[in-house]
């Protein structure tokens, strides 16, 4: 090979990966991009969301006040079986503690989450259908799951909304005794449960889509899960089939580490025990969301029944 | 010539009785029509009366370690927590969800756009509540007999037949109470519309005041005067003490005063849903959705 020959052949390599170089700085600009327009998206659809809520701010005022309302005959039936100082020791045995009031209270501000999870971005593109609006969104040059994603976002504003407000009411009749680090635990535990519960909306909806009533479904799970869920007694009371339930949940592992933080001040490495699998449950949550979400579309379309209703 | 016309007025009257009780019972069997179009809102309520139960049937359980309680024997007679809260539960299922259901009757009748038409019909309006009530006590009514079914399961023996009979008379009256709660309900419903979350309070506030899974006796003072005022309260006190402890005045007792507060609230009912219907009749916005 001459040296003319050889210097063609490098200003050729040079160029071609002067040429690659430019293609993989184009697809990551366009990825990125569309990661942007993702999140743009969904953050609109969120705002949207938001929007409708405050639309009704006796809504919020009253979702705030009413869970706490359910509360006072779970404390009365309390009293009556194991008198009024709310005193029991099977429950201590159980638990670890022996405040039963701040047991269901923190399972009470919690629901808050997976009821939004199940009725808000659930229930979100049947609300939309009945708005009439789901054909316009679904013309829209939007992927479908940043759809999905912004409805659940806006759940879960809302939800931090009555938490918050529930908080500060609940703080009246409890004095919680956290750090800063149990708080910013809490904080990071919260996340996780509720991007777990981000997967479980993209398959209700999905589900729900394909289904077309909502109602009763809705409630059946509704239901379920309330009564799987440790809000008001310790997942190990529950019979076989419904400890099942609970731990697929992250909703049940979120709960119960957050007790451990905030009442019975559990080591640093069950924490992180308890993390690592909700971690796991998320993934396995958000893979089998996305994919039973896509099949309902699919199937939806397949059959042209979106826009019945 | 006298006694013709007043045979007549009589015959008219009750043929009018007739043709109300048939046009309730044909609102009742045209709601029964749409649910078996949605086979599945029918199974949920067959499931749905023992899921209903479990929360506050587990919840007690994790606090005693069992069935029986002890503070439950000092502040009522008897320490079987299970039985105690399932009867009341019961009670008061069967008494929430079908005034749920029938006082959102005339909103779900404007949803699918017969409203008008069942308005200009020539019925009274307690003949269309009532319609409503019959469908959802039915559907209920399944709930509710595999819900006893357990009850009497666990505590089999320990009462006698008539006690039974008289518990179910509770349920029958608790039927004009339901009727006569629904019409102010109705006639909230009919200005407010969308004013479930007014509904949802005046449900819950009566609920707190009933001792449904807690005597009475567990209430803070102020909140048991308020019981006492409460015909709910008469309900499920009777309904529950004639299984647990069997007939006695007391029961009896109960049952007159759940007569004598269901037919006065009958009354305030059917007065306010005419004071509503014609308030805005006058405005004109019966109509409006």
């Amino acid at each position: 090979m001459t040296a003319k020959e050889t210097t063609k052949l490098q200003s050729t390599e040079i160029v071609d990966s002067q040429k690659n170089h430019s293609r993989i700085r184009s697809l990551v600009v366009t990825r990125l991009r569309k990661v942007r327009f993702s999140i743009t998206t969904a953050l609109i659809i969120a705002k949207k969301e938001m929007l409708m809520i405050l639309r009704y701010p006796l809504d919020v005022i009253f979702w705030t006040l009413m869970p706490l309302m359910w509360l006072i005959p779970f404390v009365f039936q309390g009293q009556a079986l194991v008198g009024s100082e709310l005193i029991s020791e099977n429950f201590t045995q159980l638990t670890g503690t022996v405040d039963v009031l701040e047991f269901i209270f923190i399972g009470a501000l919690l629901w808050n989450i997976l009821d939004s999870a199940i009725w808000g971005a659930g229930n979100a593109l049947r609300w939309e259908q009945h708005s009439g609006t789901l054909q316009y969104l679904w013309l829209a040059p939007i992927s479908r799951i940043n759809l999905m994603i912004g409805a659940s976002l806006g759940s879960t504003i809302w939800s931090v909304i009555q938490i918050a407000g529930q908080f500060a009411i609940l703080s009246i009749f409890v004095s919680w005794q956290v750090t800063f680090l149990d708080v910013f635990m809490t904080l990071i535990i919260i996340v996780l449960v509720i991007i777990g519960l981000y997967g479980f909306s993209f398959a209700f909806a999905g589900v729900i889509l394909m289904f077309k009533e909502p109602g009763v479904l809705t409630e059946f799970v509704d239901n379920v899960l309330y009564i799987c869920s440790p809000i008001r007694y310790p997942v190990k009371v529950l019979p076989g089939w419904a400890k099942w339930i609970a731990w697929v949940f992250p909703f049940s592992w979120g709960l119960t580490a957050i007790r451990a933080l905030m009442m019975t001040n559990d080591s640093v490495v069950s924490m992180l025990y308890m993390v690592g699998i909700l971690i796991a449950i998320d993934i396995v949550f958000w893979i089998g969301g996305y994919f039973i979400f896509r099949l309902a579309e699919k199937r939806t379309l397949k059959h042209g029944d979106l826009g019945n209703f | 010539m006298k006694n013709i016309k007043a045979n007549q007025k009589e015959k008219k009257k009750s043929s009018r009785i007739i043709g109300e009780l048939r046009a309730a019972w044909a609102i009742s069997e045209k709601r029964w029509r749409i649910s078996f179009r949605y086979p599945m809102d029918l199974l949920y309520f067959l499931v749905a009366p023992i899921l209903w139960l479990l929360p506050q049937l587990i919840y007690g359980s994790t606090l005693l370690g069992g069935r029986y309680s002890e503070s439950l024997e000092v502040l009522t007679g008897t320490n079987d927590a299970w039985v105690f809260t399932s009867l009341g539960l019961v009670f008061n299922m069967f008494v929430a969800i079908t005034l749920w259901s029938t006082a959102y009757g005339i909103r779900r009748e404007e949803w699918t756009g017969t409203f008008e038409i069942m308005y200009v019909s020539p019925i009274s309006r307690l003949t269309m509540i009532f319609g409503n009530a019959l469908k959802s006590m039915m559907h209920l009514g399944f709930g509710l007999f595999i819900q006893l079914g357990i009850i009497i399961y666990w505590y089999w023996g320990l009462f006698t037949f008539r006690d039974l009979i008289v518990a179910l008379l509770f349920l029958l009256v608790s039927i004009v109470l339901i009727q006569g709660m629904a019409m102010i309900l109705s006639g909230f419903v009919l200005w407010q519309k969308q004013g479930y979350r007014a509904v949802m309070l005046i449900q819950m506030i009566i609920e707190i005041i009933t001792p449904v899974t807690y005597p009475i006796a567990t209430m803070p003072t102020f909140l048991q005067y308020l019981s006492y005022g409460n015909p709910m309260t008469y309900g499920i006190e009777g309904f529950r003490n004639a299984i647990m402890f069997g007939t006695d005045w007391m029961t009896w007792l109960y049952l007159g005063i759940l007569v004598v507060l269901s037919i006065l609230l009958m009354i305030i009912g059917v007065k306010a849903f005419g004071t509503m219907e014609k308030l805005l009749r006058k405005k004109g916005t019966i109509g409006q959705y």
